[in-house]
């Protein structure tokens, strides 16, 4: 070989045991992501699967499912792939192993953080971000970590040029810190409780520039790296076209940032700011099938590859996954399509096509390829990887088909009025009923897609189990390449140069977005109107609020009234700014699988509420909400209002310097007052009062429902 | 009233700004990745990952 007689090698071990480490870590926790999905899912279709436990209801499972799915299982996968694939792409092993152990065991320990706290009901209620601030602590110092050993590699890299994977994990690296730090800005209140320093429509906005770009920074940008090295390796075939790649880069990096707003469409959010989400994301849908369309047509001229090889089969449904969530997701994005997908099941069926055809399949391909080769042994059986695939395909698309006849139909049930300008369906419950076939139909979906994935788990087991016995390690002799003109001793300066000046564009296409967007939003009290003006939360409220978020209501239930007639009709005049103006932290929803909340105070007596909670079936027939007896018996914590209110006295929020300091005192009273006029109705029932009522949750819980849509102070 | 100002007021200024911006940035980059000087450069990246295993022994 000619270039080796310039005689310059450099010889290089890969560490090949952390990512073996973060491989098995993707499997372990894939399948517990799922299972916990599976389980949420049954208990729409039969609510009873929460076997009455407050630790395994609806509003607590969800977020621990959406964060194992994203943070355990995507988020290993992305390492294990950025581990493997950036020290062959820079011809360096990771810069230090003390590092990647942190880094690794860091991630874990978070996890096992998150799978013991959402279940006992600390949370935020921001959705991927539920987090408590201990936790949010650790995820900066991890992700710093990560980055610095990145980083290191990177500088110290053999390989002058940077492949456009490196760029897409720089971009990641760099966002996500900007993203969580951000949205994390929060005052502790307590050891597991915190309040945003955003409020209401802040709040809403921060989060869903936060939310819109944990799907384009942690599932998008690291899976689109993984995708431009992984298809070639599996392949044997260089990317279709490099130009192609760049434009895809900076376009989506420079776009995404925006599209935050189109999560708040028609909502109380001023219009600038839905045109700019609006527009961006329709612009999105080019640079997302450019991209698509580049790996696709890496198999140019090898098809049979598909037909043949399991991996490529993984690896080019993702893709066509990717491109027809690109595709949906920018028509989701028009206000019209919102007013009729928004709060659906519509929406849950968009994530999943992203969430198992896209990540999901890219991860199952990048582990079909790595385990084989990380532990130096054949796939234990290729068939069985090949009804792998059959068995998950057909599981996504029961999921993604149930979910969008569903969201269909209770959009358009919701939307129905008819010639005297009535609804046609005034019982929320009715469009609820109507879908629960489909949530059997879904659940079916995943099932199948975890039936799948043990066969992976079983074949990879297999393999591994065959693997001979001494450790395999990856030496990498190769010539430096003499036309780049880099070698070991010198030249490093002006690569280094490289990659600030590459990390400083990448930072500043996501800074621009994101200041345009959030700035004038922090200014926006100066247009609060004052005639609309709401008083805040009393004492007894919050606390009932903080019940609310502990027990993840928002998971089902939004508080944010659309300007649109039919939203308009059901649940009353359209929420305003000013009335969520104090919420810390804001409470607008995402999904409507039970009824809006926003105008609800009012509309029942204590007692319905009393035994709704108790058992909603009690009330209204077929519902699917979970009961909630243990409020009944579990004390409101009134003692910890003080410094809560102290805190939010500190945010802004006019309370008085006497109702922080006695704001347990004056909820207790309040407390006292509503327990009463509640023991007489129960009474008058018929019914058992259970004892001290005033100290129970149940009591703040009815306190801060009857009070949503009442605190304006000019009604 | 202010309040209904407010949702129908346009940041007129700022969205064209970011357009201009994007447009500007965007062209760039179509030039930068489409200009011939580059394509030789272009071919050689696109092999990077299917490379890095070729194993040289040195003789
Ligand atoms: C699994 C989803 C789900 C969760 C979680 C959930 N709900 Fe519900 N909720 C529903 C559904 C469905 C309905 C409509 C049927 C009914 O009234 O029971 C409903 C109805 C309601 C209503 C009546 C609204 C009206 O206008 O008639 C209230 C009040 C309510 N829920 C409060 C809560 C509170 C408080 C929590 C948290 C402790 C909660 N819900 C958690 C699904 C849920």
């Amino acid at each position: 070989m000619s270039e080796a007689q310039h005689g310059r090698f450099l010889n290089e071990v890969y560490d090949d045991r952390v990512v073996k480490a973060f491989v098995l870590a993707t499997i372990t926790w894939g399948l517990i992501a799922f299972t916990v999905g599976l389980i949420a899912a049954l208990q729409l279709a039969y609510w009873p699967l929460n076997l009455n436990l407050e630790w395994l209801t609806f509003g607590r499972i969800r977020p621990l499912h959406t964060n194992a799915a994203i943070f355990a299982f995507a988020g290993n996968a992305i390492f294990a792939g950025i581990y493997h694939s950036s020290q062959r792409l820079l011809k360096k092993r990771m810069f230090n192993d003390f590092l990647s152990w942190t880094h690794f065991w860091g991630w874990q320990t978070i996890i096992v953080a998150a799978a013991i706290t959402l279940p006992l009901g600390f949370t935020q209620s921001k959705e991927y971000a539920e987090l408590e601030w201990p936790i949010d602590i650790a995820i900066t110092v991890i992700w710093v970590v990560f980055a610095v050993n990145f980083f290191g590699t990177l500088i110290q890299r053999r390989e002058k040029h940077m492949y456009v994977a490196i760029w897409f994990y720089i971009s990641t690296i760099i966002t996500v810190a900007v993203l969580h730090i951000v949205n994390s800005l929060e005052i502790p209140v307590g050891m597991l409780q915190s309040y945003p320093i955003w409020a209401g429509i802040q709040d809403a906005l921060v989060q869903w520039w936060y939310g819109h770009n944990a799907v384009a920074f942690f599932l998008t940008t690291p899976f689109l790296g993984l995708m431009y090295y992984y298809i070639p390796k599996a392949s044997g075939r260089p990317i279709y076209s490099y130009r192609l790649s760049i434009i895809h880069f900076w376009a989506l990096v420079f776009i995404y940032i925006w599209a935050g707003p189109h999560h708040l469409l028609n909502t109380a959010l001023p219009d600038w700011a839905q045109t700019l989400g609006m527009v961006f994301s329709l612009m999105l849908w080019a640079p997302s099938w450019g991209g698509m369309i580049n790996g696709l047509l890496t198999l140019r001229g090898a098809w049979h590859l598909l037909r043949t090889v399991p991996i490529i089969k993984f690896l080019i449904v993702a893709v066509t996954f990717y491109g027809m969530s690109t595709f949906e997701g920018p028509l989701l994005s028009i206000k019209s399509v919102s007013s009729l997908a928004h709060y659906t099941d519509w929406i849950i069926g968009h994530v999943h096509g992203g969430a198992l055809g896209w990540n999901g399949f890219l991860t199952i391909g990048m582990l079909y390829y790595l385990v084989p080769k990380l532990w130096n042994r054949k796939l234990y059986s290729v068939k069985l990887a090949t009804t792998h695939f059959w068995t998950g395909f057909t599981g996504v698309l029961l999921y993604y088909i149930s979910m969008w006849a569903a969201g269909i139909t209770q959009g358009l049930m919701w939307q129905a009025i008819d010639s005297k300008g009535q609804l046609v369906y005034p019982d929320f419950v009715q469009t609820v009923t109507e879908i629960v076939p489909l949530y059997w139909v879904r659940a079916t979906g995943g099932l199948l897609f975890i039936t799948g994935f043990c066969m992976m788990i079983f074949n990879l087991w297999k393999t591994i189990q065959a693997a001979p016995k001494e450790e395999f390690v990856e030496h990498v002799t190769e010539p430096i390449h003499p036309k780049d003109g880099v070698s070991l001793d010198n030249g490093h300066r002006k690569l280094e140069g490289m990659v600030v000046v590459f990390s400083v564009l990448a930072f500043l296409a996501i800074a621009v977005g994101s200041v345009i967007e959030i700035y004038p939003t922090l200014s926006i009290h100066k247009y609060i109107d004052n005639q609309a003006m709401v008083e805040p939360w009393t004492p007894l409220e919050q606390a009932g609020r903080d019940i609310y978020v502990k027990e993840g209501c928002y998971n089902c239930h939004s508080q944010m009234i659309r300007k649109l007639p039919f939203d308009v009709l059901r649940f009353g005049k359209s929420s305003t700014i000013e009335e969520s103006m104090y919420d810390r932290p804001f409470q607008w929803g995402s999904k409507r699988t039970g009824p809006d909340l926003a105008r609800v105070g009012g509309k029942y007596p204590h007692l319905w509420h009393f035994r709704h909670m108790n058992n909603p079936r009690a009330m209204v027939d077929g519902s699917i909400m979970p009961s909630y007896p243990w409020l009944e018996h579990k004390k409101t914590d009134f003692y910890s209002l003080r410094k809560k209110f102290s805190v939010m006295q500190m945010l802004g929020v006019p309370y008085s310097n006497e109702t922080v300091a006695d704001a347990d005192k004056i909820a207790e009273e309040q407390a006292k007052t509503l327990a009463t006029a509640l023991s007489e109705e129960i009474k008058a029932s018929g019914g058992a009062i259970p004892q001290n009522l005033e100290q129970m949750q149940i009591v703040a819980l009815i306190a801060y429902l009857q009070s949503l849509g009442q605190k304006g102070i000019n009604k | 009233m202010k309040q209904e100002a407010l949702s129908a007021f346009q940041y007129g200024s700022i969205s064209s700004i970011a357009m201009i911006l994007f447009m500007v940035v965007f062209v760039g980059f179509i030039y930068f990745a489409y200009s011939q000087r580059n394509k030789e450069f272009f071919e050689e990246m696109s092999q990077l990952p299917l490379n890095e295993e070729k194993k040289y022994e040195p003789r």
